[in-house]
């Protein structure tokens, strides 16, 4: 526990701090810190904890949205996830959203991000402000919004897209359906990345560069050897999360639907398209599985990456 | 894709055949390889089939003159080209646009030996089995289908209704008169079983897939068969699957 750790004249072992019963081994006694966790773990278990073991549970049978099914549920083992292994829809939407997450998120929003704070970062001009505040409008306005903003901007006849670009009528959404939304996603989600590494860099100490520059590194050798070992934590934690975030993003289909043809189907669409439009619960459920799993593996990919730090 | 069902009911085929569903049969091949001739050969616009916001689309553009033939019900008429009020106005709906029953694939040859098909949607008032008030409720349903409350309904806002007396009492309107007439009693409606929503995916990818020029007739009519097997269970099937 951390509250062992301000006190190590106490407890010289340091790494196995005697239980609680000991004064002063800990601020708190043991049952009064388990009282002040306790609801915080209460809420993680009914909101977080069980939710996930009734999907796992739900994608181990026949629930259905309507019919005899939908009243009593058979269990049916293993059943719909050999179904899912073998449904050529459900490769197609992983592979929709590899690509979406890989193009919007990992390659995108991250040098994109990345560009805009690197850039930013010695402006003191209004401009500056003007960007960042434009850049962050993106990020807060809501889904609904935007995707109509982004079905006006792309639409072949009127958009203004086209509108801008003479002598092309290009129907983006149904032409380039899935360039559009990964380049829609790198334009909502810019937002995270630019201030995470906003505030990294200027954690960057100014020293460092300094040395570099009298050594005659160059601006790209600068930013190779100095900048981004030391803001390789913060680099990590941000494709962590936005990686998490795409992977479960369902705009597209604010955008899309989906389509055309199942083009731009990633997981969660097609969950709900499996699960609620045409009411196989238990299906999605076992679909939810396996996006829950691919989740925690992302998160022990990058983990483990930062953990590596030193 | 609106359309697969009505085209099924004039091959003469319903979506369940002797407590069956229909997979991988003639008929749907035959359904299917009407959609990839008109779409394959740009007879129709698949790219207004394929895109989410298609069939509003669709609307404007037939309002706007550019759409001359579209497969549609009264609900097309009465709110969206309707000059009052409509969601895509026509001003000259009443001179410019003219309306025709569905053909079957020959005369006599659509669903229950007919010439012509159509397919319906609708609500339904039903009674809860669990209900306490059984009576109550009884009374209100036969209240709210007596002609009083329909006559009130409709002559607020023209519609067909279940009641012939009402509809011949109250529908001025040329195409709601012609629909009540000559439509409902050749119609169908699609089934209300819990499959059905399955099944209608099944349908809705086939299709998608013969527009999107991904699969041919009558590889998406295999595709459709399986599909409906695994829903339904391959017992309950008729046709290759």
């Amino acid at each position: 526990m951390q509250t062992t750790s301000p006190a190590p004249a106490e407890a010289p072992g340091g790494e196995a701090p005697p239980p609680g019963g000991e004064a002063g081994a800990s601020v708190l006694g043991r049952p009064a810190a388990g009282a002040f966790v306790a609801p915080a773990l209460l809420l993680i278990a009914g909101f977080l904890v069980f939710p996930a073991l009734w999907t796992l549970y739900l994608g181990l049978t026949d629930y259905r949205l309507t019919g005899a099914a939908a009243a009593d549920p058979a269990f049916v083992g293993l059943d719909n996830y050999t179904e899912a292994l073998q449904d050529p829809r459900f490769r197609n939407s992983l592979v929709v959203t590899a690509l979406f997450v890989f193009g919007s998120a990992v390659v995108g929003q991250t040098c994109l991000g990345f560009a805009l704070a690197w850039t930013l970062r010695d402006w003191r001009s209004p401009l500056r402000a003007l960007i960042e505040v434009l850049v962050i409008v993106a990020w807060i306005l809501p889904g609904s919004v935007v995707a109509f903003l982004w079905i006006a901007f792309l639409d072949g006849q009127s958009g203004t897209l086209n509108a801008l670009l003479p002598g092309v009528d290009t129907e983006w959404l149904l032409d380039t359906p899935l360039l559009a939304v990964i380049v829609f996603n790198i334009w909502r989600g810019t937002a995270f990345s630019m201030l995470l590494y906003g505030a990294a860099l200027s954690a960057v100490p100014p020293s460092h560069l300094e040395t570099a520059r009298l050594a005659g590194a160059s601006g790209w050798q600068q930013l190779r050897d100095v900048v981004l070992p030391t803001i390789r934590g913060h680099i990590l934690t941000s494709l962590l999360l936005i990686s998490l975030w795409t992977f479960n993003d369902f705009t597209p289909y604010l955008l899309t639907r989906g389509g055309p043809n199942f083009q731009t189907e990633v997981l969660p669409v097609f969950i709900f398209r499996n699960a609620i439009s045409s009411g196989q619960l238990g299906y999605g459920a076992a679909i939810s599985t396996i996006v829950l799993g691919v989740n925690l593996v992302i998160a022990l990919f990058y983990l483990r990456l930062l953990r590596e730090r030193r | 894709m609106l359309f697969f069902i009505p085209l099924l009911y004039g091959t003469g085929k319903n979506l369940t055949d002797g407590g069956k569903w229909l997979g991988d049969t003639p008929e749907t091949r035959a359904v299917l390889d009407l959609y990839q001739q008109l779409y394959g050969q740009d007879l129709g616009d698949a790219r207004l089939q394929l895109r989410a916001d298609g069939r509003d689309r669709s609307f404007q553009q037939f309002a706007d003159g550019k759409i001359a033939v579209l497969l549609e019900g009264d609900y097309f008429w009465r709110s969206v080209i309707n000059p009052d009020g409509g969601l895509a106005p026509m001003e000259d709906r009443d001179e410019a646009v003219g309306w025709a029953l569905i053909p079957a694939r020959q005369p006599g040859g659509g669903l229950n030996g007919q010439d012509f098909v159509s397919l319906s949607g609708g609500g339904g008032r039903v009674i809860n089995p669990n209900t306490k008030a059984p009576k109550e409720a009884w009374e209100l349903l036969k209240f709210l289908n007596s002609r009083e409350a329909l006559e009130n309904w409709v002559q607020r806002e023209a519609r067909i209704t279940s009641r012939t007396d009402v509809n011949q009492a109250n529908l001025k309107d040329p195409l709601l008169s012609f629909i009540s007439e000559r439509v409902l009693p050749i119609t169908a409606t699609r089934p209300g079983s819990a499959a059905y929503p399955q099944v209608s995916l099944a349908i809705q990818t086939a299709t998608e897939n013969v527009v999107a020029g991904r699969s041919e007739a009558g590889e998406a009519a295999g595709q459709l068969g399986a599909a409906v097997a695994k829903a339904v269970g391959a017992d309950n099937v008729t046709g290759a699957s």
